[in-house]
């Protein structure tokens, strides 16, 4: 169904404390990077729109704060997410081994239609820093995705921009499949039989 | 007491249903059996005042504290915003808006949020209405040129809408009194009151984090205050509506107006519909669905700030001869297409004569959806239309089927019937009513009596009597006079409007509701009366005596009871 609107989706960002969620929400929205850490506090809330296979986006932003305190923003938060950006830190290890309970977590909370298919992506974010620190090799990322669905990867620098507006594509790409592949319902509700008692209009006594 | 005050009820002929009970005092406890629910209330000014309203609290402490600094961070989202806009402001299609939890950044942002009102306040000239009363606000959103994208998308409809512009960032945007949001339960924007709509995700983001935080604990969010806001919700299964507003109004009043925006939503797709969909697919984009109705939003939402019926839960009549209506109910029951579930007349939001099944009679509410429908297009005006419409009070399950066409030139006539094919049997029947009814001049009469305004308070002759509002709760209908002077001026009728809901708050109070209230201001004295039969409010001059003012309502009162058959429909014709 062509829809007049321009269409809205709500992306949900996930990912340990300090692997740089805001960093890359910041590149990506508004081109600028800083090197100083400031934790996000509760969520950030960002809307940018797009032009994805010729159609006008807007993209609700969810980038959530990483830390444990944060957690209980609520079961309804994540509800009705398009897509889910996974994201950790290349050089460090325990960002990547807790991908796992981040995709869960948010599986239960969210619990989409289909979670089998639900579209996730997968972001290594800080690649700018020398190959010497670098603790989860691209190689060990991509059987991960590949475990999961075959879940598309990409490996970010927010401080170089570099495959953040391509990462974001896919982002969009997946989150619109999402969003338009059910078939709507739009059948007429069977029509109102006035004179059957089952269907008394309660509110009326007279 | 008032022999006209001992009027006996007889609910069996009344042509609507209310939903209130007739005697309000029998039954005080009724509106207290809700869900607990919490409600906020954190600076000192309103916690004084309605304090005592706080039903239950059942959050812990901390969690209050916490919950008041999300709220902070909404009100504050415009000054969060220019803390950081230096960098910003170039790239304006993004917004950024934070919500926060540090505890010490509660008062730095109320500071924030004062100096933000009182600017406001300095800026405001149209203190008391909800809209801008002057159009000095179109020409600063033509003069921003930093919108550019939503330029094009609303001309699909062909309809423009007055504020459909205005970059949520700014000043005229924030500027107006009462906001009104509906979005998904998954926070993706459904519509709103000013601007467009996916501009202001981030803020629906805000809103659905705050409930959410709140169902978390298995409570719901009823109502916050913050100075002179109040941000009211109404969480309808898959939809949340929430109204921000400065315009006075009490919480429960504007949980009504949503409610009224919520009917206006599943007249256009059922409830049926609209929890099917949200059942497949929780992150549905309801716009789609819902595209092409904004000006109905729209239109409720601007004449639930003007018009008494919706606070009243009633409705008006025409002030006609009950021979005349007798005449015409008549003829349309000797014409009545088959299937007909109602027939009605309608002129300027007001009711001229209704025909009924004798099982069904018609909710006040689902007439002002039919009201609105009909006053929210000119389309009606020059064809006939054949629509579905589902009426929620009635059913809000299934689609009714309405035929609209205007038989004078401000006289619509509608035939609602359960069949879908029902179009050319109807609009037969209209050909018939036309010339029954010219034939015997009577087309001519309505068309003049709706061409009036309203009868003047000066043909009542009650001395001292500026302006009042009668509902016949036995009839659930109200009648009022034109507004002249001193109220024609939009101002003044803005402030008396303000009057009544004031009033009306004050003895409708949930905790404490009242016969009788009397008030005088600097410029207006009002009488707040009800009795199990009646609602009065009477507005006087404010130097008016106490024994003026009591002699002056008697006799307005026997005025109604001798006009009271052409005032209201008391019997309507059934078939």
């Amino acid at each position: 169904m062509a829809s007049r609107k321009k269409v809205l989706l709500k992306v949900i960002i996930l990912g340990d404390s300090g692997v740089g969620k805001t960093s890359l929400m910041n590149q990506y929205v508004n081109k600028k990077f800083s090197n100083q850490y400031k934790a996000t506090i509760g969520a950030d809330f960002l809307t940018k729109e797009v032009m994805v296979d010729d159609r006008l986006v807007t993209m609700q932003i969810w980038d959530t704060a990483g830390q444990e305190r944060f957690q209980s923003l609520g079961v309804a938060f994540y509800r009705g997410a398009d897509c889910c950006v996974l994201m950790y830190d290349v050089n460090n290890a325990k960002s990547f081994e807790t991908l796992d309970s981040w995709r869960d977590e948010f599986l239960i909370q969210a619990s989409p239609r289909d979670s089998e298919n639900f579209p996730f992506v997968v972001l290594g974010n800080k690649i700018d820093l020398e190959e010497s620190k670098r603790m989860v090799s691209q190689k060990r990322a991509m059987t991960w995705c590949q475990s999961k669905g075959n879940t598309p990867y990409f490996e970010t620098s927010a401080k170089e921009a570099i495959n953040v507006e391509q990462a974001f594509q896919t982002i969009a790409k997946n989150a619109l499949q999402q969003e338009t592949e059910d078939i709507l319902y739009s059948d007429f509700p069977d029509p109102i039989k006035i004179d059957s008692d089952a269907n008394k209009y309660e509110a009326c006594g007279c | 007491m008032s022999p006209i005050m001992e009027e006996i009820l007889s609910d069996s002929n009344s042509i609507l249903t209310s939903d209130e009970p007739l005697s309000p005092t029998l039954q005080p406890q009724r509106r207290l059996k809700s869900r607990p629910t919490t409600q906020i209330s954190f600076d000192a000014y309103s916690s004084s005042s309605s304090g005592s309203s706080i039903k239950s609290f059942n959050t812990t402490p901390n969690k209050v504290d916490t919950g008041a600094d999300y709220l902070l961070g909404l009100i504050s989202k415009s000054n969060s915003n220019s803390a950081t806009s230096s960098e910003r402001t170039k790239i304006s299609p993004f917004h950024n808006v934070k919500i926060g939890k540090r505890p010490h950044s509660k008062i730095m942002l109320t500071k924030e949020a004062s100096s933000e009102e009182e600017e406001l306040a300095q800026q405001n000239i149209c203190i008391d209405s909800d809209v801008p009363l002057d159009n000095n606000g179109d020409d600063s959103i033509i003069s921003r040129n930093d919108i550019s994208v939503t330029l094009d998308d609303k001309e699909y409809s062909g309809y423009r809408r007055k504020y459909g512009h205005e970059d949520p960032q700014s000043i005229t945007w924030s500027r107006h009194r009462k906001h009104f949001f509906i979005l998904s339960s998954a926070g993706k924007p459904i519509y709103t009151r000013y601007g467009d709509e996916s501009r202001i995700s981030s803020y629906m983001g805000v809103i659905q984090a705050i409930v959410s935080f709140f169902a978390d604990a298995d409570d719901t969010i009823r109502c916050i205050n913050a100075g002179q806001h109040k941000l009211v919700f109404l969480l309808k299964g898959p939809l949340y509506l929430v109204a921000v507003s400065r315009t006075n109004e009490s919480e429960m009043q504007l949980r009504d107006q949503l409610s009224y925006l919520y009917n206006q939503i599943v007249s256009v797709l059922t409830t049926t519909q609209l929890t099917k969909i949200f059942e497949q697919r929780v992150n549905f984009d309801l716009r789609r669905l819902l595209g092409g109705t904004e000006p109905f939003l729209d239109n409720l939402a601007s004449t639930m700030s003007d018009e008494p019926g919706f606070m009243f839960s009633s409705i008006q009549c025409v002030r006609m001869s009950k021979d005349l209506r007798d005449k015409v109910g008549s003829i349309m029951q000797s014409i009545k297409p088959k299937d007909l579930l109602y027939a009605m007349l309608i002129t300027n939001n007001k009711l001229l004569t209704l025909l009924r099944p004798r099982k069904h009679s018609l909710h006040p509410a689902d007439l002002h959806l039919v009201f609105n429908m009909v006053n929210g297009s000119s389309t009606f005006r020059s064809v006939e239309s054949w629509t579905p419409i589902c009426l929620p009070k009635f059913n809000n399950k299934g689609f009714l089927h309405a035929y609209v066409c205007y038989i004078a030139s401000n006289v619509c006539l509608l035939f609602i019937s359960p069949d879908k094919d029902k179009f050319f049997e109807c609009s037969e029947a209209k050909n018939l009513l036309k010339e029954e009814l010219s034939a015997c001049n009577a087309l001519q009469e309505i068309e003049k009596a709706s061409q009036n305004e309203g009868y003047s308070i000066a043909d009542i002759g009650v001395p001292g009597l500026r302006h009042f509002i009668y509902k016949s709760r036995t009839h659930v209908q109200y009648t009022s006079p034109a507004f002249v002077a001193p109220y024609g001026d939009p101002r003044e009728k803005q402030k008396l409007y303000k009057l009544y809901c004031y009033t009306h708050d004050r003895m409708h109070s949930r905790l404490r509701p009242l016969k009788v209230h009397y008030y005088v201001s600097s410029t207006e004295t009002i009488l707040g009366w009800i009795t199990c039969s009646f609602e009065l409010y009477a507005v006087f001059g404010p130097l008016i005596s106490k024994s003026a003012l009591t002699s002056s309502s008697h006799t307005l009162l026997r005025w109604i009871k001798k006009e009271e058959e052409s005032l209201f429909i008391v019997s309507s014709p059934v078939f």
